[in-house]
């Protein structure tokens, strides 16, 4: 068995690696671009929240043994469970379809073939490396190429911010203009951030480490650390956007204005880190999503899962992420703008969270579950609070985005 | 019941938002905005490919992007006509017909400041 400070610190490499990804990307793009610092506060406020519910996810995992899903149909039975599936996966789908084109994207910047035609290829090698590959390759493999991510926090402290300023908004303040937008890339960040798919996952991949109750404070130290250090690397996007964007008056509006968010600090690298950010942010978080669906069906129906089995000893598993994978792609090949297909998708994440939050609550609050170890009022109070925000700015700003008031 | 919860949800959107039904004093404010992020975007791809700062492949197909923008904008005139030369300038890896064509771009700009 590993160390556990070693797993810790391989745990927190892990979350920062794999924090950033295209909804994160695009929202904290826009918010910088068309609010300067003003939406800082929606970065940190679904930093802490999602902090709290990883180190809650990992928690429930470690103490009863149980992931996520097996807990809430145990606890509230299939009919509910199985409302949670279909608003789930449908949501993530939309998700998925969102990371694939972010991946498709960084090809174009990369090669200059248009994203439609990478679609197909980007979908194999997702498929491929999900067939052939174990959940520690995608863990931290993948995490681990994520830390080129950092070179926002980099660009951020190059760009020389207004520090002062930049604190400032880390509270709430009403926009001075364009009020309808500003709350709408306020929820589609808390929606980037607040992925309940990042929760199941996290579970998952507890239960296939065998986690127990000596991993409590590994778990405390991902969950601060790791979330703690992926926020900076938004708030980094959110200050590079404010830096490249702002003072020009460019609202980002397309995937195509995301290749110049580095090109005033580091010139021609700008660009290639960029490119390279975007590919395996969103690689990875389209493996993880894709495995999360599957995690849902399996351990929700009972059937046999674990990333770690062959293929053969898991066939509706497999079919599973296989169909899931196809799904996404085709979503991506219908022709949604895709970035537009990302802002609807977060805030669509910010919509539906009280179904995957408010009985995941129940369970951290219920002994037979978690023991002695049950949820503080504060942790319940920041995650009651957080994501009821969410959830009102979603409902309130999601017709007037999709039906032109944005 | 469900025409009256449709009717005051919609209050509520409206009401949370405070923002008025949209006037077309606003969506003429909006399409300007819009078209003036689409020139700015323009400039800055135009400057950093001419400071090689970024591949011709994407600088060419972000100024496509502009220009199909910005034809699309009614409020933006014939913008969209001096990015497209912009294009066509970087396509065509003419250093100094993009500096004229970013010399013409400026002009209306500044006119359209003044106007204002």
């Amino acid at each position: 068995m590993k160390n556990k400070a070693v797993e810790a610190a391989l745990g927190i490499v892990t979350s920062v690696g794999g924090f950033l990804e295209i909804g994160s990307i695009a929202t904290a793009a826009q918010a910088g671009g068309q609010f300067g610092f003003q939406l800082a506060w929606a970065v940190v406020l679904g930093g802490v929240c999602v902090a709290f519910l990883v180190e809650q996810s990992g928690r429930l995992a470690a103490v009863s043994g149980a992931t996520i899903p097996d807990a809430i149909r145990g606890r509230f039975g299939f009919n509910y469970y199985f409302l949670l599936l279909l608003t789930m996966a449908v949501v993530s789908l939309l998700v998925l379809a969102a990371e694939l084109g972010g991946v498709c994207v960084a090809l174009e910047f990369a090669t200059g073939i248009s994203y439609r035609w990478w679609a197909v290829p980007v979908a194999l090698l997702a498929w491929l490396i999900i067939w052939k590959g174990t959940f520690e390759l995608i863990e931290q493999g993948v995490s681990a190429l994520g830390l080129v991510t950092l070179c926002f926090v980099v660009g951020a402290v190059m760009s020389r911010p207004d520090w002062g300023e930049l604190a400032r908004h880390l509270w709430p303040t009403p926009p001075d203009r364009d009020s309808a937008r500003y709350w709408f890339i306020a929820v589609s960040i808390l929606g980037a951030s607040i992925t309940p798919y990042l929760m199941f996952f996290y579970s998952s991949g507890a239960v296939e480490d065998h986690w127990d109750k000596s991993y409590l404070d590994a778990n405390r130290a991902i969950a601060a650390f790791g979330m703690g250090f992926g926020t900076l690397i938004s708030m980094g996007v959110l200050v590079v956007a404010a830096a490249a964007f702002e003072p020009r008056g460019i609202h980002v509006e397309d995937y195509s204005q995301l290749g110049l968010l580095l090109t005033n600090v580091f010139g021609r690298w700008g660009f290639v880190l960029v490119a390279a950010s975007l590919a395996i942010a969103c690689l990875g978080a389209a493996l993880e999503i894709t495995l999360e669906i599957a995690y849902m069906f399996a351990q929700g129906l009972g059937w046999n899962w674990s990333e770690n089995q062959r293929p053969s000893a898991e066939a509706r598993f497999s079919a599973t992420y296989t169909i899931v994978i196809v799904l996404g792609t085709l979503v991506l090949l219908a022709g949604f703008d895709p970035f537009k297909l990302t802002t609807v998708s977060m805030a669509l994440t910010a919509a539906t969270l009280p179904v995957a939050i408010v009985p995941f609550l129940v369970l951290m609050n219920d002994r037979r579950y978690v023991g002695s170890y049950t949820n503080g009022w504060f942790s319940n109070a920041v995650v009651i609070g957080i994501t009821a925000l969410a959830f009102v700015l979603a409902v309130v700003t999601l017709p007037l985005e999709i039906f032109g008031g944005g | 019941m469900p025409r009256r919860f449709h009717v005051f949800y919609l209050a509520a959107v409206i009401t949370a938002c405070g923002c008025p039904v949209t006037r077309a004093a606003d969506e003429d404010a909006k399409h300007l905005d819009k078209c003036n992020s689409w020139i700015a975007t323009a400039r800055m791809v135009a400057e950093a490919w001419l400071d090689d700062e970024l591949p011709q492949h994407y600088a060419a197909a972000t100024l496509a992007k502009a220009a199909a923008k910005l034809y699309g904008i009614p409020a933006c005139g014939d913008i969209g006509r001096l990015v497209s030369e912009l294009h066509s300038a970087v396509s065509a890896s003419e250093a100094r017909g993009v500096r004229q064509a970013l010399a013409h771009l400026d002009a209306p700009t500044s006119r359209r400041r003044t106007s204002k």
